[in-house]
């Protein structure tokens, strides 16, 4: 961790043009489809893939080990089951 | 304490910050003997009105750091809508990199700053475990954390 460097504008711009802005849309699809379901499991840490849910999980930590586990680096889905989920403000960002 | 005092500039108070793959996937990229991807250096902005942390999209996959999480998101002063948005899993150091460099873990969001000059936001959840001066006369903001 000894490299220091700093992306260019371009290659900035050429990201905007490359990069999706959402890589998570199936596994929230699937886990917005579950919820309703989930009322005993509030406060849990469910694993999604795609469709495929790999587990229920107590902690944080635990859930993205075992998706690290089953799936690599990912892209995987590592979320907690929320009735009522919060909403962040991030200031300075494009929307 | 170490502090960090940056010149507040056009763009508002903008610091480096270092960024690294997050602790759990680098421990398994070494185990593999998977050369991990190195740690870079961003120019971040101070960013009080943001709840949470933020790295632009470009930056993470330059350390293939991938999405492991989504919350919904929304601009200071928007009512009602909100968007989702990609969290990943990092490392992040303040300052950016040098000898005896500390990490912190923590989860970033994966969206572009509006400033184009800028690739991460500190926001408040970096921030609450800082000390901010801002010196508006003297046009410096001194960090200490």
């Amino acid at each position: 961790m000894t490299t220091k460097s700093r992306p260019t504008q371009a290659r900035k711009d050429e990201a905007k043009a490359s990069t999706s802005p959402f890589p998570l849309t199936q596994e929230l699809k699937t886990y917005e489809a579950h919820l309703a379901g989930w009322a005993d499991r509030q406060g849990q840490f469910v694993v999604i893939r795609g469709r495929d849910i790999l587990g229920f999980y107590p902690c944080h930590d635990d859930a993205l080990e075992a998706g690290y586990d089953h799936f690599g680096s990912g892209p995987f889905l590592v979320k907690q089951i929320l009735a009522h989920e919060p909403i962040y403000q991030l200031g300075q960002i494009e929307l | 304490m170490p502090h960090i005092t940056v010149i507040i500039g056009a763009d508002g108070p903008v610091i480096d910050l270092g960024v690294a793959v997050g602790r759990s996937w680098q421990r398994r990229l070494a185990a593999q003997g998977i050369v991990v991807p190195p740690a870079t250096t961003v120019r971040a902005l101070i960013d009080t009105g943001s709840d949470l942390s933020v790295v632009h999209p470009h930056v993470l996959h330059q350390l293939g750091v991938q999405a492991t999480g989504s919350i919904r998101i929304r601009r200071p002063g928007a009512t009602g809508g909100f968007r989702p948005a990609s969290v990943s899993q990092v490392q992040l150091t303040i300052g950016g990199l040098s000898p005896g460099t500390q990490w912190v873990s923590a989860q970033v969001v994966g969206v572009a700053p509006s400033t184009p000059t800028v690739f991460a936001l500190i926001g408040r959840d970096v921030l609450e475990h800082c000390t901010l001066f801002y010196n508006g006369p003297r046009r410096e903001l001194t960090l200490s954390h």
